[in-house]
């Protein structure tokens, strides 16, 4: 059943346009096509009032052999032709073009009016799909939703690379709203209301420099700040670190207690950061702040370093936080040093009993020792489960099966790095009982030594994989080349690899065992296969 | 004994080492199992499923027993999603370890009651929980009514008549068609007698409200035994079938037979299997050949054994479709489970299966409450069954043997069946069926004229339109 086909009515003539239309429109030219100013349509304009079924629909031109949709006739016209169907392209009206504005159909809406008529007709209807349509189109990684494409799309593209983020909690992706923001932030005068209590003369660029000096107003600084606290995981990706630097300097001027915040922070932050950046390509989660952080060991990380952060980013201006930060961070070469004295100042300064202990010692020694101590792998089972007993555990549903598999897959993925031998071993033994054209040799190597897990590997190993493994075991044994053919098969893959692949994966990484290695180590022509040789190769 | 791979065992190893690889801080097993948070549970399930069944697959029973019993202390039909999948999972694998002790197996199984109204109960569940079945007969009707454009005499097959909300809401859209209703059809195959009965009064009755003429023919039967000539089809009518997850069964054979039969020409193997398979069932393929060739159609065992799926189990589902085919309908539409569960060894299946089913326990987990006996109900007799069936069952006896669209794609094609896009204005009735079901989870997307389901990006039921290409 096609859409009708509703064509537009001229609802009017072109007077009643011209009430606020007054002011001068540029001249129209014959030779180019001006644009109005907006808000100020054309007076001499054919206005024009289409239905809401004419401005949802799309592909309105519908081939009646395929049923392909098309948005203008001409293409439909063009692809009948495939069909062998009568086509006929309809020329343009040799006469002038009658300049056309457009109103809104809902009554409501101030378009409606034809003074306030849009001037184009794709612009009326992503209006009246934004504005008076259902959002259909939802972004995967925040809960925004969208009536327009384009306009969902656009917002995909920008979703999740948000560089900014103001101690009120509003996010930004660009930077000069970032700073026009913060100009007018009121949790912003706030702040440095309160720091004006703590003078600290310190200057933003010597961040990671000077910390002894500051140590302790620091701490006050960081206690105070505290409460306010629990903001989401407010560290971006490192690598917007340069832009931030030179955010740092327009800044409107900081009042001089505010730089102070930011150094204890960056210490803090700077401490947590290049952990938190190795969980971040495992577990993208986003900046987003209802998000429920799916993986404990960032949830632990971020609920426990959170406070000590944000805190942070609640000290003065962001951007001097930001630039510390980055520059401590990134440029990790020439600002390593700085943080061992850093962190032990800190820890010294937050062990003082004169201080209110808003932050008590063991919070906040403890987030940094997770951090340094951690490693994503074994956090599950490992101090990370301990961390999250003392911490509630944040108000989320229990984890779905599918993030679970995901998580063991991914888990599975890391653990066969390490076991790429093992897998090496499991992989021939389980292709050789699959494929037995192709693998006659590592067949008769393999089986009488078998693997402890010849764990039929032919788990989301594309039919390719065994190719490649054939090659591998027939041919020498160079593993430079190989080293792609393993990754394809799924050995020595990534965390994004794929799922199927990072559980078969985990297998692997399960049914390990020195009897595979040794299997695999005789069967592949004895003696040249030393941990050498597959050392270079992982 | 399903034993994949021939293998010696070194079990005690590969134990020790899955057990410490976890659980480094921790000492003997048991207690501690209990103190464990949902997550970490939950990974720890699924790592001692992986286990598990990897003992199954290399035939390791006492130490596929013990993580068993691991198992069976986390498990439970009425935890969380994960512990659920695993009490069905581990049952499934259980069921399979028994298969090697066929006395045994057929012994606790003698006195299973399965009673038709929970069947039928069941179904109308899984109608009522999840929006795949209302998509797929919204989607179904929509390419009908299209087809049917014009037509005035409409002959509908539906190949498991079992829902009669479908048909009900196409009656309707029918009668309300600007040139009236056509004179309408519908066959339905059911194996029970009592579900058709059902479907025909429901049906007529609602024809007779809408002064229709309808006619309901119902047949009994399974449908890889089906007789074509039952379906009646006269000259003159406009054939649509309809197929809601009934082609995958027909995938199902013999493998292990046809596997060590001979590795070598797909076409040697398929002519063992044909003579086989003629010979077995002489009443059901060996008529529907004989009578394809009959009515000059004949299939050459070449076409079927040259199809490069599976090319040596797909005789049964390639006749059929062929049958089908011969009947010209100017449309078909398949509604088919979008996953992969059809590998040919345990892993595989079971690596698959996790992920689908484990969207299928998740969507329930989000949209039911954990209390509720329906979902109780779904999943055991349902989502339970299947995967007793994947996991445990080998050769004929494994039916609910699932692909991938794009397998189906092919073999429809290969069948002469042309694909037909699924219009926008029945993908925009699905996109809004979908929406009120208010749940985020549930996706759709469309592909080369085709619409998959999906739960979050998960992948599960596919819809695809087909018609007779000459």
């Amino acid at each position: 059943m096609p859409v009708d086909l509703d064509n537009s009515s001229t609802a009017s003539g072109e007077a009643s346009v011209s009430s606020s239309g007054n002011q001068n429109p540029p001249p129209k030219s014959t030779t180019k096509k001006k644009r109005n100013l907006p808000g100020m349509p054309d007076p001499d304009a054919e206005v024009i009032a289409l239905s809401p079924k004419t401005l949802l629909a799309t592909n309105r031109f519908v081939c009646e052999i395929c049923n392909k949709g098309f948005q203008r006739d001409q293409n439909l016209q063009l692809h009948r032709r495939g069909h062998n169907l009568p086509w006929k392209l309809r020329q343009r009206s040799s006469k002038e073009v009658k300049k056309r504005v457009y109103v809104c159909p809902e009554p409501s809406c101030v378009h409606h009016d034809p003074s306030r008529a849009l001037g184009d007709l794709t612009g009326i209807k992503k209006h009246f799909c934004r504005k008076h349509g259902e959002k259909k189109w939802k972004c995967d990684k925040c809960s925004k939703k969208y009536a327009v494409q384009s306009d969902w799309k656009a917002h995909s593209k920008i979703c999740g690379t948000r560089e900014y983020k103001c101690d009120c909690g509003t996010l930004f992706s660009r930077r000069d709203s970032f700073i026009t923001h913060r100009a007018f932030c009121d949790a912003l005068a706030e702040e440095s209301a309160r720091a004006q209590t703590h003078p600290q003369p310190q200057n933003q660029n010597q961040a990671v420099a000077n910390p002894s000096s500051e140590s302790d107003p620091k701490v006050q600084a960081v206690d105070s700040s505290a409460p306010p606290a629990p903001a989401p995981t407010p560290a971006p990706a490192p690598a917007s670190a340069p832009v931030q630097v030179s955010a740092s300097a327009p800044a409107p001027a900081p009042t001089p207690a505010a730089p102070t915040l930011p150094q204890s922070t960056s210490v803090i932050s700077s401490s947590v950061l290049p952990i938190r950046s190795s969980e971040l390509p495992e577990n993208p989660t986003p900046i987003v702040e209802e998000a429920p952080v799916p993986a404990p060991a960032p949830a632990g990380l971020n609920g426990s370093c959170s406070t000590s952060t944000s805190s942070g980013s609640n000290g003065g201006s962001r951007s001097s936080v930001f630039a510390s930060l980055f520059a401590s961070s990134t440029a990790s070469t020439s600002l390593q040093p700085p943080q061992p004295p850093a962190f032990t100042d800190l820890i010294r300064a937050m062990g003082r009993p004169d201080r209110p202990a808003d932050l008590a010692p063991s919070t906040s020694t403890e987030p940094i020792s997770l951090c340094l101590s951690t490693n994503h792998g074994s956090s599950i089972f490992g101090t990370a489960g301990q961390e999250r007993r003392q911490y509630a555990p944040p108000p989320q549903p229990a984890m779905s099966a599918t993030a679970l598999l995901q998580k063991a897959a991914q888990m599975g993925a890391a653990a066969t790095n390490a076991s790429l031998l093992r897998g090496f071993g499991i992989v021939s033994s389980s292709s050789s009982s699959e494929q037995q054209d192709s693998l006659q040799w590592g067949q008769r190597q393999v089986e009488p030594e078998n693997a402890s897990v010849p764990a039929g590997l032919g788990l989301g190993l594309p039919c390719d994989g065994s190719s490649g493994l054939k090659e591998l075991m027939m041919g020498t044994p160079v593993f430079g080349p190989k080293q792609t053919t393993l990754d394809f098969l799924g050995l020595g893959m990534a965390a994004g690899g794929s799922p199927n692949g990072g559980l078969s994966a985990l297998i692997t990484s399960i049914g390990g065992g020195l009897d595979v290695a040794a299997a695999a180590a005789a069967s592949f022509g004895g003696g040249d296969f030393t941990g050498k040789d597959i050392g270079r190769s992982s | 004994m399903f034993q994949d791979e021939s293998s010696s065992v070194t079990s005690s190893p590969l134990q020790v080492f899955s057990m410490m690889s976890l659980s480094p801080n921790l000492g003997s097993p048991y207690p501690w199992l209990r103190e464990l948070k949902s997550e970490e549970r939950g990974l720890y399930l699924i790592h001692l499923l992986l286990t598990c069944a990897n003992h199954v697959a290399t035939g390791s029973l006492e130490n596929a027993n013990i993580a068993l019993e691991q198992i069976s202390q986390l498990a439970s039909p009425d935890g969380d999603t994960m512990q659920r999948m695993a009490a069905y999972f581990t049952e499934a694998l259980a069921d399979r370890i028994l298969k090697a002790w066929p006395g045994l197996h057929k012994a606790l199984n003698s006195t299973r009651i399965t009673l038709v109204s929970e069947e039928v109960l069941v179904g109308k569940l899984f109608f009522e929980m999840f929006p795949f079945f209302k998509v797929a007969f919204v989607l179904t009707n929509q390419a009908i009514i299209e087809a049917m454009e014009g037509e005035k005499m409409v002959h509908i097959i539906d190949l498991n008549a079992a829902e009669p909300a479908q048909w009900i809401a196409l009656i309707q859209a029918l009668s309300a068609r600007p040139e009236g209703p056509p004179h309408l059809r519908i066959t339905g195959i059911h194996q029970q007698k009592e579900v058709l009965d059902q479907m025909a009064y429901r049906l007529t009755e609602e024809a007779e409200k809408l002064d229709i003429p309808f006619q309901f023919n119902p047949i009994v039967s399974k449908l890889e035994n089906l007789d074509i000539e039952k379906l009646r089809v006269k000259t003159g009518e406009a054939l649509a079938i309809s197929s809601v997850l009934q082609l995958h069964s027909l995938l199902a054979s013999d493998d292990e037979l046809l596997r060590k039969k001979s590795p070598l020409a797909s076409k040697n193997l398929n002519g063992i299997h044909l003579q086989r398979s003629l010979q077995m069932n002489q009443s059901t393929l060996g008529e529907l050949l004989e009578k394809d060739v009959v009515n000059g159609y004949s299939p050459s065992p070449d076409s079927a054994s040259s199809s490069p799926l599976s090319s040596t189990s797909s005789v049964k589902v390639d006749s059929f479709l062929n049958a089908l085919w011969g009947l010209s309908p100017k449309l078909m539409v398949v509604t088919e489970q979008d996953s992969n569960h059809n590998g040919s060894t345990l892993m595989e299946r079971l690596l698959e299966s996790l992920y689908s089913y484990a969207a299928l326990f998740d969507c329930l987990e989000s949209t039911v409450s954990r209390a509720s006996l329906e979902r109780l109900k779904v999943e055991k007799m349902l989502f339970g069954e299947e995967i007793k069936n994947i996991i445990a069952c080998e050769g004929a006896e494994r039916k609910e043997r699932h692909e991938k669209l794009e397998k189906w794609i092919q073999r429809l094609d290969l069948a002469s069946f042309g694909n037909v896009p699924l219009s926008y204005y029945g993908l925009l009735q699905a996109r809004r069926l979908l929406q009120g079901y208010n749940c985020d989870g549930y996706k759709m997307k469309e592909e080369n004229g085709c619409v998959v389901i999906c739960w979050q990006d998960r992948p599960l039921f596919s819809i695809s339109a087909w018609r007779c290409r000459k």
